[in-house]
């Protein structure tokens, strides 16, 4: 991706779509509150990885950050949307946490193309780590 | 040899931008690779020129507190485990303390105990009662004890270090910065990670030993390295500073296994005396069933 061609629909469809899908199955009274964190928890986890991958010396742009970040949720989308129709942990799960593999792993390819230093990568993996696990445990136990 | 003696005044108005061993070595291979990285610390001078250029809303302004490699930030979170780092600040925070380990020792902290409590009570529960629950069915989880883990760690991991070299600040004691001070209430409660972990062990006794070793570590870590700082102080009631700060130390240590380490549904071993404040289901009937098998 060109360094200066980022837009944010692409990121913006895909959140509405793991939070309409998490919500979904939620039980009525928490479906809220679980469409909530799911935008919150995407949309403020993006700009974090991103400044903190900017303060360890990666030379991203920050609307670039949040745009791949934001694209790198859709395997979370298919698995969310395999877990909506199955309900045994024994598929949920690793199907989770393949789909949690694949974002990282698409992630850190854009990291390393920031140039940011071979010993501070692990430093700048580790928050993608967390947000994305995040978003898969909420796909696991909804 | 000439020293040339320094005012304590001016030392103290010095930040980060004081006068400090630079590593330069690192800085020449970065400076390499990276001519153009705006605000990149490339040298003192570019360093302190950056710092003061730049206002405190941009990300340059922030970039030396995130100046460590990955070992650097590693060594420091387990030397905290170690009882023996009294001068963690002289000799694991040199040449200056960093925000990253910090922040996200308190993040991963938050993450780890919401998600290994919940674990812990999903786990209780299907020990205790195998036939109702099914691989079907859904973990239980409550979003609230997520919200009470935020408050909690980032007001003690952040708050209280701020607070605390506020007050020094103005009793004019403490030649170490905020950053120092917010790097060893973070790095301090690492020990917790991996506590929250085992913790999951549904066995009251084993918890409280492990919430107690935690306790031990983090406050003796905390004690062994704030307490020099007080004592350089003129007036010796500012050393009782360091009896509140053991006390608010054990206060939090008592919040975390009451809130998020004390799911029990079947006893094992002793009762537990402390119940969990979230209601768990009848133990009455799960406790003969336990002592029938």
């Amino acid at each position: 991706m060109d360094e200066r061609d980022w837009d944010l629909w692409g990121p913006l469809v895909l959140c509405l779509m793991l939070g309409i899908l998490l919500s979904v199955n939620a039980p009525p009274s928490q479906s809220l509150a679980v469409f909530t964190s799911v935008v919150v928890i995407i949309s403020l986890g993006s700009l974090v990885v991103t400044v903190q991958a900017k303060l360890l010396g990666g030379r991203v742009s920050f609307f670039q950050g949040l745009c791949v970040l934001g694209y790198c949720v859709a395997p979370l989308n298919i698995a969310a949307l395999v877990s909506t129709f199955v309900h045994l942990i024994y598929v949920r799960a690793p199907i989770a946490i393949a789909a949690w593999a694949w974002c990282v792993w698409a992630s850190v390819n854009f990291l390393d193309g920031t140039k940011i230093e071979q010993q501070r990568i692990l430093l700048a993996v580790y928050p993608l780590l967390l947000f994305y696990f995040t978003l898969a445990w909420m796909i696991i136990v909804q | 040899m000439a020293y040339v003696s320094i005012e304590s005044d001016d030392r103290m108005e010095e930040g980060p931008e004081g006068l400090q061993f630079q590593s330069f070595l690192g800085t020449d291979a970065r400076a390499a690779s990276n001519p153009t990285a705006a605000g990149g610390s490339s040298g003192f001078e570019t360093e302190g020129a950056a710092r003061k250029s730049s206002g405190f809303w941009t990300v340059e302004y922030y970039q030396p507190y995130f100046d460590v490699d990955t070992k650097t930030v590693l060594r420091r979170c387990y030397s905290t485990l170690i009882p023996t780092s009294r001068n963690y600040l002289s000799t694991h925070l040199t040449p200056a303390a960093d925000l990253y380990g910090p922040f996200w020792t308190l993040t991963t902290l938050i993450f780890s105990l919401f998600v290994f409590s919940s674990l812990a009570s999903s786990i209780t529960a299907y020990l205790s009662d195998p036939a109702a629950s099914s691989p079907t069915d859904p973990i239980e989880y409550d979003f609230s004890l997520l919200s009470i883990a935020v408050g909690i760690v980032y007001a003690y991991g952040l708050g209280v270090p701020v607070l605390l070299w506020l007050g020094l600040r103005y009793l004019g004691v403490g030649e170490w910065s905020v950053i120092e001070a917010v790097a060893v209430w973070g790095y301090g409660q690492f020990v917790w990670i991996p506590v929250a972990v085992l913790c999951v062990i549904p066995v009251p006794l084993v918890r409280w030993i492990l919430c107690g070793i935690a306790f031990l570590i983090s406050g003796f870590f905390l004690v062994a390295n704030v307490y020099p700082i007080l004592a350089a102080a003129e007036a010796k009631g500012v050393r009782l500073i360091i009896v509140i700060l053991v006390l608010i130390h054990a206060g939090i240590a008592l919040c975390f296994k009451v809130l998020f380490f004390s799911y029990y549904v079947k006893q094992i071993g002793i009762k537990d005396p402390i119940d969990a404040p979230i209601p768990a289901e009848p133990i009455a009937s799960l406790a003969t069933r336990f002592f029938d098998m």
